[in-house]
């Protein structure tokens, strides 16, 4: 009421209906999303009023495609988007969970339960869960097999299955070849470079850096052996002066000495380079490459070319410390006293070619912390979801990687959870709270019954098939083949840790903030214009 | 040898400038090779024939970088231009490689404007024309061609004439157009952040190609969150390029902005001092962040077109933002004259921030700018080729018939007050325009009349354009407007949390100190 009294225009909402607005937009939002789950789910195909196609299964992606203009389905979008940003997976997960917690509050909220109660009861479940999941964990050594397998996991939801078994090989070896001891992993230092081509085989993992330029000199070479590689950020640009730049003389020879005068500064550097290469390139078999994040111009690119130096420009600046990771060296800031301890080291350096876009690959490297993932794929919105997907993947490896463990996959953990959940309610809850941990418990299954409703099974006969199954005292997930329990130890599908604990959290504190939402207020400017 | 610069525009509004002036530069293309004075090489790449997008004939696309919320390119495709077939069907999309169901969604096609279905069909024509014999094509001069601009332009791409390559739009994932809220810096600071390393691959393709970069034209909204976008992405570009690298800064302002009290009565508008209060905040944060950076800001304003009291410009930002593109283009012929832009920075440095007056300063004449200024601001919109443009398209320069008459024009605005131009301190420039067809007295608009002088500034000589009267500029906004900008983040009430409280704190004090500096020079 103080509101109508401050502000006569505001709509009010009240109690029941702001719940039920609140409710209906997350039950919405699911009924999106929820073909989306798991390898089986559909895949899906946006076109825009431009024409422009988008292919994707990615929860994250769709959230961003979608105009969402509701407010509850707003804030939903932006906590599963936040799961993406924190842990790269469970998006789509973290917004069912969330529509099944409000639909389960619901028919509480219908039999008269008050909403602070139901919240109680989802703080308990969620505190009682954080608290079991630690018992649950298992503890992996950094095994490459499992870490394949949880890069399988994640990459199955999202590509073909052929190619996301490729890639979950793929992802694995470029997350171990940038880990170092001690040291934390800087998913950065993993370059995914799209090549919109097929020719020349599928997508790999590069020991060493692809670069999506190359020499802007036709007489400088294409492919080199044993090559010295110079990383610098030094300007082999000839700068003009600043306003109006012009020369004055009165003879040929002048202005020639003029010319001259003014190259030398970018000469000097041009040379002391060549000098190096001179040095260290002479009488054997050795070649040279340059490698510089500022520009080159043409007259330095020629003389750089006359000594058959490959020399490439205005790299960014990322790729100076991965080439440097990758090859050894130190990245130059100047050409003084450059000797060959700057320098890094590439077995082989050569150009491809792909639809008027140049690629030099710098391989064979010796020992790399850096590296490239190769996609290749025919057409833009084909590579756009295989990067989403790798960049996923790559998550998930590194995840698991800094966890040290993994949790079981394929619908187990809920199954193991709900029944838990269960458990404590009736021997530890008193009271009306426990009708919300029981509510939470059973809000966890959604996962598995979409999971079984994807792949076309019947989703309450596979949860009690599950549930028998777990009651013997171990882990059952769910065969999305025949719709009967397996192990998921067994058949190698884990989840990771830290996105199903951040799935929980941000689930039930959403939910549960929506639900003690009683007034939705709309007043002042309408800030969507 | 002209140095070659790349350009970058960021947001809505700056992007209908934007478009307004490729449309200039495209002009510029059209003069024949020999008798050009201004190198396309400043803004064009070159394009071999031999790319697919391109059909036939060396192809001149703008080194740019547009960035806009999805949906804001209207019937442009990101992935491949302006596409004029209808409806995609079933059958036409792309089937997937994908073992499982499929669910697809199609959005409502946005139909190219009626404009951009004449661009190509004259291009087909032209093709036709150009495997015609020599002879035959002598006939077909008569027929003059008649483009209405802007019966249906909901986008800007609706009236860009210019084509962009490819890699040219980036739009911004879960940005759309119309239904997020992009009201405040942060919202786009924060949306920014983890995509401009992504944005900057494209950017640094069309850098990487130059053989002599000469820096960066950046061009943004300046009081939305595109400036939030415009400030993240500035900070990389600056990281990753080397902090002697030139940028230009060119902050458009809103439409609707008025800055006064005084100046929104004068348009007979309302002004809305909560609105202003967002804007400025907005503003006063980009201009610091472009201080850190050493980034030159040059803010610039729709008022200044409708300060012509000959237009009918109707509250449309189709029109305001024409008379900025113009100005734009006016502003930066230099760089295609062989000036680097380092050379039209440091002509601006003295001022924290120079207005467009300072810049509009340096400008030799512009004879097709005005060309197509006239076209744009002519009554209806309807635009009269006949003598402009001849078919077939592109082969012709352009050429006066109309006597030329040569009139004072400065356009400029003060940063959030105007003043009228001081003769002595700034130099008029003079561009010859076509008169009187250019601005027929029976274009005014009507009641307008020419407005007052600022009462302060009586007792200096000032210049009245004969014309353009309306149009006036600051030769110096600096120390007041920094104050002003500085003042407007202490009177700001509105905060959300205590930490955007602190950087405003930081704000204003960046924005203090260099006022001080500037008090001391």
């Amino acid at each position: 009421m103080a509101v109508r009294l401050l502000n006569p225009g505001a709509e009010i909402s009240r109690r029941g209906l702001a719940l039920h607005t609140t409710i209906a937009a997350a039950k919405g939002l699911q009924g999106v999303l929820r073909s989306n789950l798991g390898p089986n789910g559909t895949i899906k195909m946006l076109v825009s009023g431009a024409g422009d196609i988008k292919i994707t299964k990615d929860g994250k992606v769709l959230l961003d495609e979608m105009q969402i203009k509701n407010p509850t389905s707003g804030m939903i979008a932006r906590a599963a988007s936040a799961q993406d940003d924190v842990c790269g997976d469970g998006t789509t997960s973290t917004v069912l969970i969330i529509g099944e917690l409000l639909k389960k509050a619901e028919q509480l909220l219908i039999d008269g339960l008050h909403p602070r109660v139901i919240v109680d009861g989802f703080d308990l479940a969620k505190a009682q869960v954080m608290k079991w999941m630690e018992g649950q964990k298992i503890e992996v050594k950094t095994d490459r097999e499992l870490l394949v397998s949880v890069a399988r996991c994640s990459l199955l939801t999202k590509l073909k299955a052929k190619i996301a078994l490729s890639l979950s090989e793929v992802v694995t070896d470029a997350v171990l070849t940038i880990a170092r001891e001690d040291q934390p992993i800087d998913l950065h230092m993993v370059e995914i470079m799209p090549v919109m081509s097929m020719a020349g085989g599928g997508s790999r993992l590069v020991k060493g850096i692809v670069l999506d330029h190359g020499g802007r000199h036709p007489d400088m070479p294409k492919r080199v052996k044993n090559a010295y590689i110079l990383t610098c950020n030094v300007s082999m640009e000839h700068e003009k002066s600043e306003v109006q730049p012009g020369f004055f003389y009165s003879s040929a020879e002048q202005r020639e000495r003029l010319v001259e005068a003014e190259r030398a500064v970018v000469d000097d550097v041009v040379r002391k380079v060549i000098a190096l290469k001179k040095q260290v390139c002479n009488g054997n078999d050795k070649s040279f490459v340059v490698i510089n994040q500022k520009g080159i111009d043409p007259m330095s690119l020629d003389l750089l070319a006359k000594e058959g130096i490959l020399a490439l420009r205005r790299a960014k600046r990322r790729n100076m410390e991965r080439i440097t990771l990758a090859c050894g060296g130190i990245p130059m800031n100047s050409v003084e006293g450059l000797t060959v301890e700057d320098l890094g080291y590439a077995g082989a350096v050569y150009e491809e070619v792909h639809e008027d876009e140049k690629y030099t690959f710098v391989e064979q490297v010796k020992n790399p912390f850096s590296c490239t993932v190769l996609l290749r794929g025919p057409n833009k919105h084909t590579i756009t979801q295989m990067k989403d997907a790798v960049r996923d993947g790559l998550r998930a490896v590194k995840n698991t990687l800094e966890d040290q463990c993994v949790l079981p996959g394929a619908g187990a953990f809920e199954v193991a959870a709900q029944s838990h959940l269960k458990k404590y309610a009736n021997e530890k809850v008193t009271g009306k709270t426990k009708l919300g941990v029981i509510a939470f418990a059973e809000a966890l299954l959604v996962i598995p019954k979409t999971l079984a409703e994807t792949s076309g099974h019947d989703a309450l006969d596979c949860i009690i098939k599950m549930e028998e199954e777990a009651s013997r005292g171990h882990f059952a997930g769910l065969n999305l083949a025949t719709g009967d329990p397996l192990d998921p130890t067994a058949s190698g599908i884990y989840d990771n840790y830290v996105v199903k604990r951040q799935l929980i959290g941000l689930a039930s504190i959403i939910s549960t903030q929506l639900l003690l939402v009683d007034e939705i207020l709309r007043a002042g400017r309408d800030t969507t214009r | 040898m002209t140095k070659e610069i790349v350009n970058l525009q960021i947001g809505t509004h700056a992007n209908y400038v934007g478009a307004h002036f490729w449309n200039l530069q495209d002009e510029y293309l059209a003069t024949p090779v020999e008798s050009r004075e201004l190198s396309p090489s400043a803004f064009f790449r070159e394009t071999a024939p031999s790319s697919p997008y391109f059909r036939s004939g060396l192809q001149y696309a703008p080194r740019l970088q547009v960035i806009d919320a999805c949906g804001a390119f209207g019937a442009l495709s990101t992935q491949a231009g302006i596409v004029l077939s209808g409806a995609l069907s079933q059958q036409q999309l792309p089937k997937p490689d994908w073992g499982g169901e499929l669910q697809t969604f199609i959005r409502e096609r946005v139909q190219p404007s009626s404009y951009t279905r004449q661009l190509h069909r004259e291009e087909q024509q032209e093709q036709e024309y150009v495997q015609q014999k020599a002879d035959e094509a002598q006939h077909n001069e008569e027929a003059p061609k008649q483009r209405k601009l802007f019966d249906d332009v909901r986008y800007w791409s609706d009236f860009l004439k210019t084509r962009v390559h490819p890699r040219s739009c980036t739009s911004l994932p879960g940005v759309h157009y119309d239904v997020t809220n992009l009201q405040y810096f942060s919202t786009g600071y924060d949306i920014a952040f983890p995509l401009v390393e992504d944005f900057y691959d494209s950017l640094r393709y069309f850098i990487e190609e130059c053989d002599s970069f000469g820096g960066l034209n950046l061009m943004s909204n300046a009081d939305d969150a595109f400036a939030g976008i415009t400030a993240s992405y500035i900070s990389h570009i600056v990281d990753e390029l080397g902090a002697s690298t030139p940028i230009l800064t060119v902050g458009v302002q809103n439409e609707m902005r008025y800055a006064t009290q005084a100046t929104a009565e004068s348009f007979g508008a309302t002004f809305s001092p909560a609105e202003e209060k967002i804007w400025s905040q907005n503003e006063a944060r980009l201009v610091a962040f472009c201080q850190e950076y050493a980034v030159q800001y040059v803010p610039i304003s729709s008022q200044i077109s409708r300060r012509i009291p000959m237009l009918h410009v109707k509250n449309n930002v189709f029109h305001t933002s024409a008379a900025l593109g113009l100005a734009l283009d006016a502003a930066l012929t230099p760089l295609s004259q062989g000036t680097s832009l380092t050379g039209v920075l440091s002509l601006l440095r003295p001022a924290p921030f120079a207005t467009f007056g300072s810049l509009v300063c340096n400008v030799p004449k512009s004879s097709e700018a005005l060309v197509y200024g006239k076209n744009v601001f002519d009554t209806e919109g309807t635009v009269n080729l006949s003598d402009a443009w001849k078919p077939p398209y592109h082969s012709k320069a352009v050429q006066f018939a109309a006597p030329l008459r040569t009139v004072e024009v400065i356009s400029a605005r003060g940063f959030t007050r105007e003043l009228a131009v001081h003769a002595k301190t700034i130099l008029p420039v003079t561009i010859p325009i076509p008169f009187p067809t250019f601005f027929d007295q029976a274009l005014a608009r009507p009641g307008a009349a020419v407005p007052n002088v600022n009462p302060r500034d009586q007792g200096v000589e000032v210049e009245h354009v004969s014309l353009l009267s309306g149009l006036a500029t600051v030769p110096c906004a600096g120390r007041r407007a920094l104050q002003s900008l500085s003042d407007s983040v202490r009177s700001v009430t509105f905060t959300r949390s205590g930490d955007e409280r602190a950087r405003l704190d930081e704000v204003r004090e960046a924005l203090q100190s260099r006022a001080d500096d500037y008090d001391t020079l």
